[in-house]
């Protein structure tokens, strides 16, 4: 079983790096300004999915738990247990700051596209590429 | 989407799958998952709920919301700068807008106004109660805020915005609320050091429960249950904030077209 | 026994399809529904790699109201680019 965990976890994060890698090409290579800011979101998100498989832990028996405690312990003893068997905390504290930060600049972007096509009068960015020459 | 794109797409798939099994079975890149946890995450999970060592401990059953809002608590009060200030500068972009009132009868079809009424306040119940068991429960303020705020979005695309502003959501009356709520949460965090200057003992700002050379505490029991200080008043208020201020923002970008049309002109006519 | 392994086999899977079809589609309504179910595969490896915290935050953001404002912008601009 646990081979097998560990062959899959190769496989899934070569996925997210492949992920990454459609989601930069979709920003340079399309000409409309909505479809740039959407695969930018895709990009993070992607990379938060990396940073959140750094904190898995295998066990010799059993899959591990959330770092939750389910119960109020009552013997020191249980707490042990508890830090044994859970997945790290700390990782998934950096990630919510992330996530809430990405959404943030997402919506001013997309207030500046709305700014972008009330002067233009269109979203595709090769109008205001041929002023320049 | 035509078959063409998604035979492309099952194929590059594929290929990424055979490609990375392909090395791990030669022993060429083999990431795998550790058997033991580092020392830092070991000491956060002993001593976030530990009666027994009252120095270190914060009474919270939910370690990743003991670590987001009291051991690190000043990031997370900086983050919610950071959203404050994006909020702060889309209100500048689109200044000089006017709201026009008056009801009308525009939206979807009768099938899918109709489930939606039961649904709308059910997604605001449940915002509300992930927000006040945020430290017993996984939940906490910005994930209860991030799912409050989907009951207003979805009142602008299936009914029409005339009609949120018929439930008493004015721009000026959010912004208020958000303002208010960022304060609170300023507030709470220096209350403990007031309470020192008053009655002459030794507190820090930020401090929840007892640390080495004070003694000051915030309530951390609530009948039998335990409820983890000043990270209960955190979660409700960082709820409210949340909500007022992408609520806000919702409303700004989808208002009627007249009416930002009349902001365009004032600035055309100073240049 | 084998039940978190064969899952997020399928959903990594399921993951790059639609991010691929996602970039290349040129009517963008279409787009920002293949953004939401790539959100869904997302949540569903969250969850099996023990986060629930995350999980309830990004639920919300990535199904939820990232396709909600995409559509607004969509509905005052140019809706197929070209």
């Amino acid at each position: 079983m646990n081979e097998i965990l560990q062959a899959i976890f190769t496989i899934v994060i070569a996925v997210f790096i492949a992920n990454m890698g459609i989601a930069l090409y979709g920003v340079f290579s399309r000409p409309s300004l909505i479809k740039k800011t959407m695969s930018l979101v895709l990009f993070t998100d992607s990379i938060n999915m990396i940073a959140i498989s750094i904190g898995f832990r295998m066990l010799e028996k059993g899959y591990p738990k959330p770092p939750i405690l389910p119960r109020i312990p009552e013997t020191p003893a249980e707490l042990e247990h508890f830090t044994q068997v859970s997945v790290d905390p700390l990782l998934q504290a950096l990630v919510l700051t992330a996530i809430v930060i990405g959404f943030a600049i997402n919506m001013f972007i997309i207030g500046l596209v709305k700014m972008y096509y009330r002067h233009y009068g269109t979203t595709d960015i090769r109008v205001s590429l041929e002023e320049r020459i | 989407m035509r078959k063409k794109d998604i035979i492309i797409a099952i194929s590059l798939a594929i290929m990424v799958m055979a490609i990375s099994s392909a090395l791990y079975v030669g022993r060429f890149i083999v990431i795998t998952p550790p058997y033991k946890t580092r020392d830092l995450a070991k000491s956060f999970l002993k001593y976030s709920y530990n009666p027994w060592n009252e120095e270190l401990t914060s009474y919270a059953l939910n370690v990743v919301s003991a670590i987001i809002w009291d051991y690190r608590g000043l990031d997370t009060i900086l983050e919610t700068a950071v959203l404050y200030s994006a909020i702060i500068g889309i209100t500048t972009l689109f200044r000089g807008v006017i709201e026009i009132r008056g009801l009308r009868h525009r939206g979807l079809s009768f099938l899918v106004k109709m489930p939606s009424r039961i649904i709308i306040p059910l997604i605001i119940a449940v915002g509300i109660s992930l927000a006040m068991y945020g430290h017993l429960t996984p939940g906490g303020g910005f994930q209860a805020g991030a799912v409050a705020t989907v009951a207003p979005a979805l009142i602008i695309t299936i009914f029409s915005i005339e009609t949120l502003y018929a439930l008493k959501f004015r721009t000026r009356k959010l912004f208020l609320i958000r303002t208010i709520a960022f304060a609170g949460i300023l507030v709470i965090s220096i209350s403990l050091f007031l309470y020192s200057l008053v009655f002459l003992t030794n507190a820090y700002i930020l401090q929840n429960m007892i640390r080495e050379n004070s003694n000051a505490l915030m309530p951390h029991w609530f009948v039998d249950v335990p409820l983890a200080g000043s990270i209960f008043f955190y979660n409700i208020l960082e709820f409210l904030t949340v909500f007022a201020g992408l609520t806000y923002v919702f409303i700004i970008y989808s208002m009627r077209e007249r009416e930002v049309e009349s902001m365009w002109r004032e600035v055309e006519t100073y240049e | 026994m084998f039940l978190p392994v064969i899952i997020l086999l399928i959903f990594a899977f399921l993951s790059i399809v639609a991010t691929y079809l996602a970039i290349v589609e040129r009517d963008m309504l279409v787009a920002a529904i293949f953004m939401a179910f790539q959100g869904v595969c997302y949540a569903i490896i969250y969850y099996v790699l023990m986060a629930p915290d995350v999980t309830l935050a990004y639920i919300p953001i990535s199904s939820g109201l990232t396709p909600i404002l995409i559509l607004i912008v969509l509905k005052k601009t140019e809706r197929i680019e070209r």
